[in-house]
């Protein structure tokens, strides 16, 4: 049973979700806020629709070698050595989102948590814990995936209900007054946003009934997409977009807002913090696995699991690079947009069309 | 010995998470429960010099207990500083134990650091950008000095900033001041360009709150009373109960208000922007008078109380709205946010000068009083 672990859909489903949400959704509302003002929701909206197509790409070509990870039926598609570069440019992107989520984690709780704790230090005991789970097989991951789901929905659930009684909606006013040569600004760093989704490179081969699970892999990005939207109009709704504009992260800072009657604690930021490690630790935890098992396959080993603990030294000084907070969003933003571009898009897409043409070029022949 | 490197491994992980760099002891911290900030007169003009006056006051947690019986209950402490967070630094030399701001739940402004709008900006940046101040702190406007309000021993409760806390917080009967959060004060001067904070005033040994600070482009630009702060209030919405007394036939009459609802409406014409205010309120009676031969029963009698309750509403607010346009030029009662969210267009013609704008416009106010309980009596 060991060797052949397996996923169900919904547990794919899950991963997908707990992969994309991470520390993107803290700044998010903010960053779509400054570049459309009021109708950043049009930003998150199209660049979710940007995504639920990668995904379907994405899908259809694991699809076509079942059994087989992104980085095995790669070296089938085009030659091995060829290929090697493909994975080695994936694995140095998951590394770098690694790294930048790490990196923010830090900062989030520095800034919010634990004010004289060293960064290094925070940075280097969640690598360590991620290793733990990063290190197991894929049913493992799967059903971490399943129980951090239902954390996303609760920490949701308090944020919306803590909030509302005290809500402005008429702070989502005017709509509809977009500046359409902002909108292609404002969607390059949101879809940045919806990175995760190349979990499907690996947990595609282990999926028990692949042929079903297209519809799960896009409800997934869906309900993302939702919780993005969710965020946005809250956030919008009770700071009003320029204080929106101003805050680093309203999501958090939205739970400094809160002040209930009769409520004996007040600044509840920290309860929402402490879930929102578990959400980071989901996200954290499959790419790590994804970036073990593709070092497993351009070794053509048979196990992931020692590849993982290496990683740690080089995550760990690429989250140390930026020197400042706003360094670190520069630097994510120059270097991951793009790296996502090519591993989750250009190479997928050119590998999916080279193979629909050699399996024309044979049915062909035969 | 894989499995003797990962144990070691492991026991050295549970080793480094017990540990906490940030700990200190809950009776190790002075938790700070309200600041005030003055502008400091004897160096107002030098360069360099110390600006700011700043007064802490926190309770000695010692106090609590009950064997032990120190000799004051709060300690109350004043320095002067260039820039404000510099003061809980300056203070660890006359303090033994650290400042937490963590709860701190009222900020007062001496009246002489509010009309410095240069310096309220810095001010009101630091309190956001600070992680450990709440964004729900309340501010209020001090008559004179912050310092002078926070050295005051209240009869009730021996603390002054808790006590202006609790009063802030007793919004039963809000229309004679209207608490001001952080927050609320920010998104006011992001849009309505105008606020209003409550009035601190010192007394011999108590502290007044009355009226408020009109707050314009974060310069305290006048005061307004009671009653001034009460139509703002119905003109806003934003009110829980408040008293009217009319005269009626030379007796007066009181009315509780308990539910207020108020729209706007603003409307281009010929140029002119014309605002439209319907003001919806419902209430009880409160009081009339004993063998008058009236009987408020009488559907005619109760029409012509709620003609006559609807008039008076009316004047006051009027006369506000007038304060407001000609003397403040301030947007206090949110025509401008009004116009921000439903009428974009227009609002990008006429935000750059607002407050000219202001001014000159036209507003119609309507009210509609319903009398929906009369008491026990008829």
């Amino acid at each position: 049973m060991d060797k052949d672990p397996k996923i169900s859909n919904f547990q794919l489903r899950a991963l997908i979700i707990t992969t994309i949400i991470g520390t993107g959704i803290l700044s998010l509302p903010n960053s779509v806020a400054r570049e459309l003002n009021n109708d950043g929701w049009i930003a998150i909206l199209i660049s979710g629709l940007i995504s639920i197509s990668v995904v379907v790409l994405l899908n259809k070509l694991t699809r076509l070698y079942p059994r087989k990870t992104y980085f095995e039926f790669g070296k089938e598609i085009i030659p091995a050595p060829l290929f090697n570069i493909i994975s080695i440019i994936t694995i140095a992107y998951f590394l770098v989102i690694l790294a930048f989520e790490v990196r923010i984690f830090a900062e989030v709780m520095r800034a919010y948590l634990l004010e004289v704790t060293p960064t290094e230090f925070i940075i280097i005991t969640m690598l360590l814990v991620t290793v733990y789970i990063a290190r197991s097989d894929i049913s493992t991951l799967g059903r971490m995936a399943v129980m951090i789901v239902p954390l996303i929905i609760i920490v949701t659930v308090i944020i919306v209900f803590a909030v509302l009684p005290k809500i402005d909606f008429t702070n989502v006013l005017p709509l509809l007054r977009i500046d359409l040569k902002a909108l292609p600004k404002a969607i390059f760093p949101t879809v940045f946003s919806y990175i995760g989704y190349e979990i499907i490179f690996v947990a595609m081969a282990s999926v028990d009934e692949p042929n079903k699970s297209l519809g799960y892999c896009v409800r997934g990005i869906i309900f993302v997409m939702a919780i993005y939207l969710l965020t946005f109009f809250i956030t919008l709704s009770e700071f009003g977009i320029h204080e929106l504009k101003r805050q680093v992260w309203p999501s958090i800072t939205l739970m400094r807002e809160v002040d209930l009657p009769g409520f004996f604690i007040e600044n509840i930021d920290a309860i929402i913090m402490a879930l929102w490690i578990l959400v980071i630790f989901g996200t954290m935890g499959p790419i790590m696995y994804a970036s073990g098992v593709a070092l497993s396959k351009v070794f053509n080993t048979k196990k992931h699991d020692f590849f993982i603990l290496p990683l740690v030294p080089i995550i760990y000084l690429l989250s140390l690079i930026p020197e400042n907070l706003s360094k670190t969003y520069m630097y994510a933003g120059k270097t991951l947009n793009y790296f996502a571009i090519f591993a989750t898009f250009i190479f997928p897409l050119g590998l999916y069309i080279i193979s629909l043409l050699k399996r024309k070029g044979k049915g062909g022949k035969a | 010995m894989r499995k003797k490197i990962f144990l070691i491994l492991y026991i050295i992980v549970a080793i480094l998470l017990t540990g906490c760099w940030d700990v200190i002891e809950i009776n190790r911290r002075n938790y700070i429960a309200s600041v005030g900030f003055d502008i400091n007169e004897e160096a107002k003009n030098k360069v360099g010099a110390d600006r700011f006056l700043l007064t802490f006051v926190y309770p000695i947690v010692g106090a609590a207990g009950q064997e032990q019986k120190p000799k004051a209950k709060k300690a109350v402490i004043s320095t002067t500083v260039r820039t404000i967070f510099e003061g809980s630094r300056q203070l660890s030399t006359r303090i033994a134990n650290p400042l937490d701001l963590k709860h701190m739940k009222v900020i007062l402004i001496g009246e002489g650091l509010f009309r410095e709008p240069e310096v309220m900006k810095e001010i009101l940046d630091a309190i956001g950008r600070d992680k450990r101040i709440n964004r729900k702190v309340k501010i209020v406007a001090v008559e004179g000095k912050a310092q002078d309000v926070l050295k005051i021993t209240p009869k009730e409760e021996s603390f002054s900033g808790l006590y202006l806390n609790d009063i802030l917080e007793n919004d039963r009967n809000a229309s004679r001041f209207t608490a001001q959060t952080y927050s609320s004060l920010i998104k006011d001067m992001d849009i309505k360009v105008a606020s209003l904070v409550p009035r601190a005033i010192p007394k011999k040994d108590e502290i007044k709150l009355s009226g408020g600070g009109i707050i314009k482009d974060y310069k305290l630009v006048g005061w307004i009373g009671e009653k001034e702060n009460g139509s703002i209030a119905i003109a806003n919405g934003k009110i829980k109960s408040d008293i009217v007394n009319v005269n009626i036939e030379n007796t007066v009459v009181s009315y509780i208000l308990n539910h207020v609802e108020s729209k706007k409406n603003v409307k281009m014409e010929n140029g002119k922007i014309k605002a439209n205010i319907k003001i919806f309120i419902e209430g009880y009676l409160q009081k009339y008078k004993l063998d008058t031969g009236k009987d408020v029963f009488d559907v005619a009698f109760l029409d012509s109380i709620e003609k006559s309750l609807e008039k008076e509403i009316k004047g006051e607010i009027e006369d506000t709205i007038d304060i407001l346009q000609k003397k403040y030029s301030a947007d206090v009662i949110g025509i401008g946010d009004h116009m921000s969210k439903f009428e974009p267009d227009i609002w990008d013609k006429v935000k750059d000068n607002w407050d000219e704008t202001f001014s000159n416009i036209d507003i119609k106010v309507s009210v509609d009083v319903k009398v929906r309980r009369t008491g026990l009596i008829r």
